[in-house]
């Protein structure tokens, strides 16, 4: 079983998304207006080995799949005994006797060390992060931590359920936002960024409009300029505001945008920095290994979502979690016989002591999520707002939207079952 | 009065990564302050990006060893950051110490800096630009880490950042060989070199004056990592081979001052291969520090 290697696929070569787009509201124009610089940026970079993972998460250093992980980890141990103790301190040992005659407390004692550190103390039984010790792309030795940082961060930033509800006449309603959404899902698509980006765009509006009347002639200006903000905090190569400018046809100037910026990030009091559900799935498909399609089908469950007001009160942490089960529920589901139980199956997908530890969610808590969810993705069948269903149907995303399994009938059969 | 005019300045005291700082008072509380002032051009995309990831990863990061930042008045011309107002950064704090800093201060120091460092990274922030400059210290003997205008919060798995970060001396040979992925231990090789330079008063450990100068002076002193000591080492963008220097007891000779437990840790934060590299929460628990009385 892979584990998340889907991530960490270097992308084709260039844009895999320049036709097909007809029907796009935003012209199809938008790499020709990007500078040469940000051209070369996006072609340069398939060159040298450090392009974006296809599914634009992380670079292109192989991580091992299971198997490797564990030769690894051998071989972690022996090179950092090794070298590091066997070889260089009885070294510095042997010889400091020599440079330190004077001080006398220090006879040539050997400095006997063992890394002890006073960061979470995780039961072995729970632990999934040791193997990846020589692997430096996954911090394993701060990952818990960050983890539960994460979570207490995400209670500080709360959104309300249902802001948007019952505003007056003219503002922003969710359906504004949601046309907002789907099509600034577009303009990200085309200056390929970050889907880390997207994320914190989402969640930049929301807190945005959460606290401001807006109403919905400007909601364009506010959308791109939350996507801009989030480029600046996220991106290496960030797209100009010339850029944002004019893909949306010169609805607003340069000018009306920097105004925008300074009342988004005065208005959120400069507290940018929010956890984000993709950082969150990341984390647990990795601890439940999930495959790869696994979780590319979580990942567009959880893009989903952007469009749908009804989501947007959710922790992130909760509705990755429940993206996570959903994705796996729904490949493991077909497997299922009538004879076997559904609960041996859920304890399967949410090792029930496990998950706590890592998550704090149970299964029950997860059930009315994942039955949202669900619901979203029969809804697909549908709906106008297809931008992220067209992502997710490219065959580099494993075309997860178009696969049997996200078909409206089948989760339908599939959610009846959990629900008994 | 606008609220800029809340402060009135006293004198410049240095360039930031973008901006200029000023000493300045608090027309308000009187108080002493840090203002760095960003000018806003009618060209410039608004914010600087860098100034932004500074002013909200500082919302975060609370903690006595990093400097607080108090307040910001953004206004269409400018944006300025106020922050605690600290005497002296540890640069001038060489030059005025004559070559020798009492090993207790070093220690100090060292312990301060860990700590800031600690908590940067359990909260998934990566500062990326440690060097004595953008290490503020105040006249109880407090050191801040500052100038968070390269710093960025780094996700998990962490994904291809830019390999044009830190100051060359304080530069890992991961980086300097042009690695894109990269994470804490970026730090930790900078905490390393700026630890022997407290040890010798100041003098800084690899001057070099461009990149192959930087990589040759750190292969002298720790040995040319290859293949078997480093795997992957050649596979980095930007990797050449250099002369095979064997791995020497010169940095030892390098800190001559510096205790034996002292000379172990530095060791384990200046190692060539990043995944080997001390962790700033286990070289806390190192025994250097276990003579050591914390103030905090």
């Amino acid at each position: 079983m892979n584990h998340y290697s889907a991530f960490l696929r270097p992308s084709h070569g260039k844009s895999t998304n320049n036709e097909n787009d007809e029907n796009s509201s935003i012209k199809n124009l938008f790499l020709k207006h990007l500078t040469k610089s940000q051209q070369n940026a996006l072609t340069n970079n398939s060159g040298k080995g450090t392009t974006r993972g296809i599914l634009s998460d992380v670079g292109n250093r192989q991580v091992p799949n299971k198997s490797t992980v564990i030769e690894q980890c051998v071989e972690t141990k022996a090179i950092l005994t090794v070298p590091a103790q066997a070889a260089s301190l009885p070294i510095i040992v042997s010889k400091i006797e020599e440079i330190t005659l004077n001080d006398k407390q220090q006879k040539a004692e050997p400095v006997v060390y063992e890394p002890f550190t006073k960061l979470a103390q995780v039961p072995p039984e729970f632990d999934c992060d040791t193997v990846d010790q020589a692997n430096i792309i996954t911090a394993s030795e701060y990952v818990v931590d960050i983890c539960l940082y994460w979570r207490e961060l995400e209670q500080k930033t709360p959104i309300r359920q249902n802001y948007l509800l019952n505003r007056a006449e003219g503002t922003a309603s969710p359906q504004n936002r949601a046309v907002l959404i789907d099509w600034l899902y577009q303009v990200h698509d085309r200056f390929k960024l970050l889907s880390d980006t997207f994320h914190m765009t989402i969640q930049l509006i929301d807190r945005y409009l959460q606290i401001i009347d807006a109403s919905k002639h400007e909601l364009q200006l506010i959308g791109s300029t939350a996507l801009l903000i989030a480029c600046k905090y996220e991106e290496m190569t960030i797209p100009g505001m010339n850029d944002f400018v004019y893909v949306s046809d010169n609805a607003y100037s340069k000018e009306e945008m920097k105004e925008m910026e300074r009342r988004i990030i005065s208005t959120l009091s400069y507290d940018l920095g929010r956890p984000l559900s993709i950082n969150f799935l990341r984390r647990y498909s990795k601890i439940v290994q999930a495959t790869d399609i696994e979780h590319t089908l979580g990942k567009y469950l959880l893009d989903l979502t952007f469009t749908d007001h009804s989501f947007s009160h959710l922790c992130p942490s909760y509705i990755s979690a429940c993206a996570s089960f959903l994705s796996r529920y729904l490949f493991a589901y077909k497997r299922l016989t009538s004879t076997t139980s559904i609960n041996a199956l859920i304890e399967l997908l949410w090792p029930s002591q496990f998950m706590q530890y890592h998550t704090n969610y149970t299964f029950d808590q997860l059930r009315p999520g994942i039955e949202q969810l669900g619901q979203l993705l029969i809804a697909q069948e549908t709906t106008k707002l297809r931008s992220v269903q067209k992502k997710f149907s490219q065959s580099n995303l494993f075309s997860v939207a178009q696969h049997s399994y996200c078909k409206g009938a089948y989760v339908q059969t599939a959610l009846a079952r959990l629900s008994k | 009065m606008s609220r800029a005019d809340k402060y009135e300045k006293i004198e410049r005291i240095g360039e930031g990564t973008y901006g200029t700082v000023y000493k300045a008072r608090s027309l308000l509380t009187q108080d002493i302050v840090a203002l760095k002032k960003v000018r806003l051009d009618d060209e410039d995309d608004g914010v600087p990006s860098s100034a932004l990831r500074e002013i909200c990863l500082l919302r975060e990061l609370r903690h006595p060893n990093i400097v607080r930042l108090l307040d910001v008045i953004h206004t269409e011309k400018t944006l300025n950051l106020i922050f605690e107002y600290c005497d002296q950064d540890l640069k001038k704090y060489f030059d005025s110490c004559n070559g020798d800093i009492d090993p207790k201060t070093v220690q100090s120091f060292f312990w301060q800096l860990l700590q800031g460092l600690s908590f940067c990274h359990e909260h998934s922030v990566l500062h990326r630009d440690l060097k004595p400059q953008n290490l503020l210290l105040t006249k109880n003997g407090e050191l801040k880490l500052a100038d968070f205008g390269l710093a960025r919060a780094y996700g998990i798995p962490v994904k291809c950042y830019s390999s044009e970060v830190v100051t060359l001396w304080y530069r890992p040979p991961d980086v300097l060989f042009g690695a894109k992925i990269y994470t804490t231990s970026i730090d930790i090789w900078s905490a390393g070199c700026i630890f022997a330079e407290l040890a010798n008063g100041g003098k800084p450990l690899f001057p070099g004056e461009s990149v192959d100068d930087q990589l040759r002076r750190i292969f002298k002193v720790i040995g040319t990592p290859t293949e078997e000591t480093w795997p992957g080492v050649s596979a980095l963008p930007e990797y050449k081979p250099f002369s095979i220097y064997q791995p020497t007891l010169s940095l030892i000779h390098f800190v001559p001052k510096l205790n034996n437990k002292g000379k172990d840790l530095l060791l384990r934060c200046l190692i060539c291969n990043p995944s080997q590299r001390i962790s700033a929460a286990d070289a806390l628990q190192h025994p250097y520090f276990s003579d050591f009385q914390s103030v905090n």
